[in-house]
């Protein structure tokens, strides 16, 4: 940052102030004895930047303002990395001050109000009053060893920001810490709860299944005893029509046959007659039990249409046959197989145990709630054999009517015996599952608010330790970059120091609590900062200052910085003082327009803008 | 353990702050040091990065704007 204009209306001692063209690089001297304004031209540079001066602060602005006069004003052209800013301060008559801070690159006004400007000037220059006061603008006689932990010199350091950020890491892990603390009881609240509940994932998956089975098993037995109930009511009927149509196709086959042999007979006939002429001849004889020429003549007369009449007659007895069974005895034994599997499957049903029907667990649940493991409670084992017999005979209906009935409406009963026990049982097994399914879904909602906290836990956990880890880092690069800034302040201040000491001290250690140790080349060794006179400590102390000041500059990409020391030379000796003012402009690429505030200045000093002020003068231009 | 990529992501050129790149150059030999100490956590440790590079960044961006 380099001051390019100052000027001020009415501002302490001076009813009119201006001073332009300010060299970017160069000694500039402000002179003049005590109460000529020299002070009053470092407030009005301080005033400007960050409303305050050493002694007036912001609420006390009013004083600030020349004796006489209602109001104030300042303005400041200042350079800041190629941008050109103007700043004005006004001092109103009740005190109150306005600012307005400009980019003049830009032709745009970036702060409006003191507070913006602050906030601006802040992100502008990297600094605020209090480090500029401990760097950029040094009066001598407030020098002070500088405090390793002050703000100004952790924003030398260039570390400023870090105390920020671990900072905010730090009440980041108390807030994650306290999330924490809160969640944890939350959560074994939950966790308690779901143990609790003991849910077993296998359980209602077993009862829906057992429900399913017995469902099936009631339709199934429902559905054989409505069965059961036709059959046996159309059983005597069927076996009516059974019996007289195997009746028929006894006949019709009777006489079938019948026709096959005499087809085959006459076929035999007509075969030896034919090709067996000449036996057939000797049957003949007057002595032959019948006429053979008679039955010759008939043979040759009406064989073939007798045969022919044979094989038709025996075709249509065997379509009758065929037609018999297959149209009406095949059906009606289809039935009777039908009717005898069912009788067969409702006996097994009746005596299945619910054991092999559903999983051990659901069968002793529904035990345990009361209800028998057996279905039925008559003894069906000698039923069995008996149903099996029936059945046999049911199949060729040999059964006889009654006791078809008779064992069918036994069964009949029993199936719905069964179902109604079967329905109590689902009863049973409904309730378990609705309750059972009201506890998956509680445990389902517990197990998801339970994740939720386990995620939430996670996440505040691995907030804390990448912020602690965060914080080490800082702490550690902290500790990095003040290694290097004493490293660049000892070299700087060594490069400094003959200068200012007459060449009797050229080198300085400075340790991590910023405790300096000076080498003495009559003792040929380091020497506590206590150990030197008081003249020098000023002047070892000034050296120091301008190299943080110079470090300072560097965090903040000042290429190029202003520095103002007020009366820096009251501890120097005259040589010294020509040494330093000498040197002073060169000391420092950074550094580069040094202001430099004296009663008074050797003869012959190289300024490159001289402004001297004078007792009684309110109005200076330069 | 190693590292996860031993921060090539963080390029300090590209990096608008003074304090954000110093911080990146320090932590890349860091990570090293770390890495030979075996005591590095390649996750935590550079998510801590990140977040200490954004929040240096997001002040940078504040005071640009």
């Amino acid at each position: 940052m380099i001051i390019n204009a100052l000027t001020a209306e009415n501002f302490r001692k001076y009813k009119k102030l201006e001073l332009r063209d300010i060299p970017e690089r160069g000694l500039i001297t402000v002179s003049g004895s005590n109460e000529s304004g020299k002070t009053s031209i470092a407030d009005a540079l301080s005033f400007a930047l960050f409303g305050r001066t050493y002694l007036t602060d912001e609420d006390n602005a009013g004083k600030l303002i020349h004796w006489g006069a209602k109001s104030a004003s300042v303005m400041l052209t200042f350079t800041k990395d190629q941008d050109t800013y103007q700043l004005i301060r006004i001092i109103n008559e009740n005190g109150s001050v306005d600012a307005q801070l400009f980019n003049e690159n830009k032709a745009d006004m970036i702060a409006d109000t003191p507070k913006e400007a602050e906030e601006k000037l802040k992100e502008i220059l990297g600094y605020g009053y209090p480090t500029f006061s401990d760097s950029f603008y040094l009066v001598q006689r407030e020098l002070s060893t500088p405090n390793p932990d002050s703000e100004s010199i952790k924003d030398m350091v260039g570390i400023s920001e870090y105390s920020r950020v671990s900072n905010g890491f730090l009440r980041d892990n108390e807030r994650d810490n306290q999330a924490l603390l809160d969640l944890r009881p939350k959560y074994e609240e939950i966790y308690h709860e779901l143990k609790t509940l003991n849910i077993d994932d296998t359980w209602l998956p077993e009862l829906v299944d057992a429900r399913e089975t017995l469902e099936t098993t009631q339709e199934t037995g429902g559905s054989l005893a409505n069965n059961l109930q036709n059959a046996s009511d159309s059983y005597a009927t069927n076996r009516s029509y059974y019996l007289k149509a195997k009746g028929r196709y006894g006949f019709v086959r009777v006489i079938s046959d019948i026709l096959l042999a005499l087809l085959i007979a006459s076929l035999m006939a007509w075969g030896v007659m034919v090709f067996l002429p000449e036996e057939t001849e000797a049957l003949t004889s007057p002595d032959a039990w019948f006429d053979y020429q008679v039955f010759k003549t008939w043979s040759e007369e009406w064989m073939s249409l007798f045969s022919a009449g044979l094989a038709i007659l025996f075709f249509i007895g065997m379509v009758w046959s065929w037609r018999i069974e297959d149209q009406e005895l095949q059906p009606l034994r289809q039935t009777a197989n039908a009717f005898a599997d069912n009788l067969m499957d409702g006996q097994r049903i009746i005596t299945a145990d619910i054991e092999s029907m559903v999983p051990v667990r659901c069968a002793s649940y529904l035990d345990a709630r009361g209800q028998g493991i057996k279905m039925l409670l008559g003894d069906d084992e000698g039923n069995q054999d008996k149903l099996e017999t029936l059945s046999e005979d049911i199949k060729t209906y040999t059964a006889e009517n009654e006791r078809v009935v008779l064992s069918a409406k036994a069964l009949h009963i029993r199936l719905k015996d069964q179902g109604r026990d079967i329905n109590y049982r689902n009863t049973e097994l409904n309730q378990e599952i609705d309750l059972e399914i009201a506890r998956t879904a509680e445990a389902a909602q517990l197990k998801r608010t339970l994740d939720g906290f386990d995620q939430s836990m996670q996440e505040h956990s691995m907030n804390i330790k990448v912020q602690t880890t965060g914080v080490e880092l800082l702490r550690r690069s902290a500790k990095d970059l003040t290694e290097q800034f004493n490293q660049s302040v000892s070299k700087t201040s060594a490069r400094i120091l003959p200068y200012f000491t007459n060449q009797h001290y050229k080198n300085v250690k400075i340790d991590e609590q910023l405790n300096v140790a000076v080498f003495s080349e009559e003792k040929n060794d380091f020497m506590d900062f206590d150990e030197i006179s008081s003249g020098t400590q000023r002047q070892i102390m000034l050296a120091l200052r301008i190299a943080m000041s110079e470090e300072l500059a560097k965090n903040n990409d000042n290429e190029h910085q202003f520095i103002i020391l007020d009366e820096p030379f009251a501890f120097f000796d005259h040589e010294r003082t020509v040494t330093t003012l000498e040197q002073l402009p060169n000391i420092s690429e950074i550094i580069s327009q040094v202001w430099v505030v004296s009663q008074e200045f050797p003869e012959g000093t190289q300024d490159d803008k001289v402004i001297a002020c004078a007792q009684g003068q309110d109005v200076f231009e330069s | 353990m190693a590292s996860t990529n031993n921060l090539k992501w963080l390029d300090e050129d590209t990096l608008s702050t003074n304090v954000a790149r110093r911080f990146a150059v320090f932590c890349k030999e860091d990570i090293q040091d770390l890495e030979k100490l075996g005591v590095l956590e390649p996750e935590v440790y550079e998510a801590a990065v990140r977040r200490i590079i954004e929040q240096f960044e997001s002040k940078g961006k504040e005071s640009k704007a």
